[in-house]
């Protein structure tokens, strides 16, 4: 199977924390851009030398030109994404009136809501992805995601807001405070009975009354989580996997390939990055070392040689997992990356072998 | 300084309860589960514990099978449990318990989950059947406010039961029994998401900070050499040591969190189970805190 870049529009770059997405995401939009088509980068969090190449001075959303000194026609654009004050800023997306959001924000319970509902930067992201999916300013759009060893957290984040604010539960609260609950099967009487004796009248009642706060507001919720599936399972749509060659991330990239299928999500590539060469030939080398010294020489050769060795171990694996999936292995740079240069370098390696 | 000891393995030995955070991939569950076996080796009744709401994988079978047990803290279980014990109510519980509000109640209303696995790591430090509880808490954010939380509903309840309930554990984590460590890599992305993360847990609580674990170092190789060297080693030789001069730098960012360093070297495991195998060895041998540019590997 091969991947066919100029088809697809939006390029979704996953995986978990510290396996290389965001260069990897950075490379693919150099590619594509000096293609010729007009690419945008969005990314989540860069590391502080990846931001300087990238030309991300301020910490914004802002999407700003990166100049390409080696293709001076190119057009590639970049993003950060912000998830600072995200739910807030949701809030006053969502809400129908200005009390509503003034309610809402000054709760006692909201803050401890949105830390429980947890991962920001997820539903930040999909948000985002919705957002440009529409630009027409873009013939290509990347966008990294934050780091997800869990597929779904990802992807369902705008469900599990819905959910949380589902219309039956908050009906319940509403009960609960107060209001006649006959409507109710006698199993939920028994479960509310007891959760009062446990917790007491006065956190049911702050709690029905954020949700009732709240209420109505589900419906953007459940319109974004359709589109988000809509858009990730559409043609234009590529999902890349990111990885790296051990048992941990392999099992890792397997319940994560499948957790998608269940939603007809599927993984169109996979990046095994850092892969570790093989030191070729160093014994000739080494025999030409004073022989006191060479004990060292060997020591380190054979050290990198064992992670080498492990590594094409979890390649190989990966590979018989994934086939026919296009598998683009990465080696491990010897010096780290500094630059622009270092990610034109990696992206000519990324296009050759898609 | 914090009150914690160089020496690793004695720390561990000396507490009851551990914990491990740090930004996701860099390898906190393996260092929890070679911590584990250290301390069980070391003659400790250990129990491992992971909450079910964020750990993917459960530790290995031959873990158990070599004497540490294990916990999965899954929510509803853990209130069922907790609910029975202290509101004798056994006989309604079938029934509240499918119920499908209940469990979107329990699962949804804020802080309610982490709290509820608080009280059951609470439970298991004060249940007297082993000496240590290791939890492999979830990455950096969540964290947060697993601690938070606790804190929060503290709050939210000024008296009473759930009150009472959230003060005692509160009192634990304070405790010096109970020590967080912070994992990281000599990189710039973890060792700046772990002082975040330890400036944001003592703004929660006042904790016990222990160690910060750097994990998956370049060993040290002393390719130093009198003379001119073939220019395949030369090169080879420049990689390196560019790569552990880098490497220094962040052991020296590392210094600001003001917290013992552990250096944990890279290991050429093929398996995961070599790895915690080499990783419990390493982590039993006495430790000290290590100069920025290698001292104890």
């Amino acid at each position: 199977m091969t991947l066919d870049l100029e088809k697809q529009r939006l390029f979704v770059v996953c995986g978990a924390g510290g396996v290389g997405k965001t260069t990897l995401a950075a490379s693919l939009g150099i590619a594509l851009a000096e293609k010729g088509h007009r690419t945008l980068v969005l990314t989540v969090d860069p590391a502080r030398r990846l931001a300087q190449a990238l030309g991300f001075t301020h910490f914004n959303e802002d999407v700003h030109p990166i100049p390409l000194p080696f293709a001076p026609h190119a057009c590639l654009f970049g993003s950060m994404l912000d998830s600072s004050r995200y739910f807030d800023r949701l809030m006053e997306k969502f809400a129908k009136s200005e009390e509503q959001k003034q309610k809402i924000l000054a709760h006692p319970l909201y803050r401890l809501t949105m830390n429980h509902l947890g991962g920001t930067q997820e539903y930040a992201a999909m948000e985002r992805l919705l957002e440009f999916a529409e630009d027409q300013r873009f013939d290509k759009i990347i966008i990294d995601t934050p780091p997800t060893a869990n597929a779904m957290d990802l992807f369902t984040a705008p469900r599990r807001m819905a959910e949380f604010m589902d219309g039956q539960v908050v009906r319940w609260f509403r009960g609960s405070s107060g209001g006649p609950f006959s409507i109710f099967k006698q199993g939920t009487k028994l479960a509310m009975k007891l959760l009062q004796k446990i917790f007491g009248g006065g956190f049911f009642d702050q709690l029905a009354e954020l949700l009732a706060n709240i209420d109505g507001m589900e419906a953007g919720f459940i319109d974004r989580h359709q589109k988000v599936m809509s858009l990730l399972s559409d043609d234009k749509t590529s999902v890349f996997l990111v990885s790296l060659p051990n048992e941990t991330r392999f099992g890792e990239s397997v319940g994560f390939s499948t957790a998608l299928r269940e939603f007809h999500i599927s993984v169109r590539a996979i990046f095994l990055n850092q892969l570790e060469p093989r030191p070729q030939n160093m014994e000739k080398e080494i025999a030409r070392l004073p022989a006191e010294t060479r004990g060292e020489w060997q020591k380190f050769f054979a050290h990198r040689d064992q992670i080498a060795v492990a590594n094409q171990f979890w390649e190989q694996r990966f590979k018989d997992r994934f086939a026919p999936l296009p598998l683009i292995s990465v080696p491990r740079q010897p010096t780290p990356m500094s630059g622009l240069d270092d990610l034109r370098e990696l992206s000519k390696r990324l296009t050759a072998s898609l | 300084m914090p009150d914690v000891s160089t020496a690793y393995l004695d720390d561990c030995l000396r507490r009851k309860v551990l914990f491990f955070t740090g930004k996701g991939g860099v390898g906190k569950s393996t260092l929890a589960w070679a911590t584990a076996l250290a301390c069980q080796r070391a003659g400790a009744r250990v129990v491992l514990a992971s909450w079910a709401a964020f750990t993917e994988t459960a530790p290995p079978e031959w873990i158990m099978g070599n004497g540490v047990a294990w916990e999965r803290l899954d929510t509803l279980t853990c209130f069922k449990e907790y609910v029975v014990k202290h509101f004798k109510v056994e006989p309604l519980f079938n029934l509240v318990f499918d119920n499908r509000i209940f469990k979107s109640f329990v699962l949804a209303a804020p802080g309610l989950a982490e709290t509820i696995v608080a009280g059951k790591i609470w439970d298991l430090v004060n249940a007297r059947t082993q000496d240590l509880v290791i939890v492999d808490l979830p990455a950096s954010g969540h964290a947060v406010s697993f601690f938070d939380s606790t804190v929060g509903v503290q709050k939210i309840f000024p008296v009473g039961f759930v009150h009472d309930q959230t003060s005692k554990i509160l009192e634990l984590w304070k405790s010096k029994e109970c020590r967080i460590d912070l994992v990281g890599l000599p990189e710039e992305m973890p060792i700046t998401e772990s002082l975040e993360l330890k400036d944001k847990l003592l703004k929660v609580l006042k904790m016990n900070l222990g160690f910060f674990l750097i994990n998956r170092c370049l060993p040290e190789f002393n390719l130093s050499q009198p003379g001119t060297v073939p220019p395949e080693l030369e090169l080879a030789r420049r990689q390196y040591e560019t790569r552990r001069a880098e490497e220094a730098g962040f052991l020296e960012l590392a210094r600001k969190a003001e917290l013992p360093l552990l250096t944990i070297p890279q290991f050429a495991e093929k398996t995961l189970e070599g790895l915690i195998l080499q990783l419990r060895d390493h982590l039993s041998h006495p430790q000290s805190d290590t100069s920025p540019l290698g001292g104890t590997r």
